[in-house]
């Protein structure tokens, strides 16, 4: 009960403060991989598939800005992505397999987000909902930073068409009460710096706050279509087993 | 191993037997080269809950089969 009502509060200190017209911060982060079929058993084409993949996404980072109510969630260093094809191919499967293959956008006062598909710059419109975090007492270091559990259960259409559910376990920064965290994950009473999605897990590596005041978080201008359109778009893609 | 299949693909050959209005149409077997068997194959080995959500996985897919054909 103690806990819950420390939780509570620091939700609503991080509901105030993560929100202040004079906040900004600029987190990176890296990813790694946790996919258990990476030392599968394969053949000497899918073990180099694997090792290429895996060398790509070391040189991965990511970025996440905010201001005020506003977040962006962007690739960092994509440019340096040399003109080598068999790179760029490893490098899209590093994204697709274990990153992000999007840019992501929220403005919170709003109430909207969106986000961009980086392979043809499709721009999809959503409405900003409250995310149903489950958070624990488990708690560890990161960094210098006390960092508590908190797992969301995302439904989401797999490749065979069917609904999934994935748990996405965050770890969050209560000491740095800002809302924000790797791509459309948000909305706990700290800043996430450890987020586990399916076979990859984004880390912070370098976080700044509050010494942006330059910052301008602006969502990209172009043709959009909404959520509901991009999931019938995605639905071409599905792959059924036999 | 499990064989994928792209719902989304369907080989369809349109033969236009003249100008004049009649056209006929055939669906003919899909067929695979070695390379996007191999990929299908890499597929159901990397994510076999089939959990990627399908434009991932139809990226995955197109980058394993070019990657392969760089190789071959």
């Amino acid at each position: 009960m103690r806990n819950k009502i420390a939780f509570f509060c620091l939700y609503m200190f991080s509901f105030y403060s993560g929100y202040s017209q004079n906040l900004s911060g600029i987190v990176v982060y890296k990813v790694v991989s946790e996919s258990p079929y990476d030392n599968a058993e394969n053949d000497e084409r899918g073990k180099k598939m694997v090792e290429g993949r895996l060398a790509s996404l070391a040189k991965q980072t990511f970025l996440l800005e905010f201001i005020a109510s506003k977040s962006k969630f962007v690739r960092n260093n994509s440019l340096s992505i040399n003109d080598d094809k068999g790179e760029q191919l490893y490098d899209k499967m590093a994204t697709s397999y274990y990153s992000s293959s999007y840019d992501y956008y929220l403005d919170n006062s709003a109430g909207v987000g969106m986000f961009k598909y980086s392979r043809d710059g499709t721009l999809v419109t959503q409405q900003v909902t409250e995310k149903e975090w489950d958070i624990s007492t488990e708690s560890k270091k990161i960094g210098d930073y006390l960092c508590y559990k908190a797992v969301y259960l995302k439904k989401y259409m797999g490749r065979d068409g069917n609904m999934k559910t994935l748990p996405i376990t965050a770890w969050f920064a209560p000491s740095l009460p800002y809302r924000y965290g790797p791509k459309q994950y948000y909305g706990l009473p700290g800043l996430i710096l450890e987020l586990h999605e399916l076979y990859g897990v984004f880390l912070a590596s370098e976080i700044k706050i509050g010494e942006e005041k330059h910052l301008s978080i602006e969502f990209p201008k172009g043709k959009t279509i909404t959520e509901e359109q991009y999931n019938e778009r995605a639905a071409a893609f599905i792959i059924k087993s036999k | 191993m499990k064989k994928l299949v792209f719902t989304a693909l369907a080989v369809v050959a349109f033969s236009a037997t003249s100008f004049a209005e009649t056209r006929e149409v055939k669906v003919d077997e899909i067929l695979f080269t070695e390379c996007e068997d191999w990929a299908m194959d890499q597929m159901a080995l990397q994510d076999p809950g089939d959990q990627l959500p399908p434009e991932e996985a139809h990226d995955n897919y197109r980058s394993l089969v070019e990657n392969c054909d760089r190789n071959t």
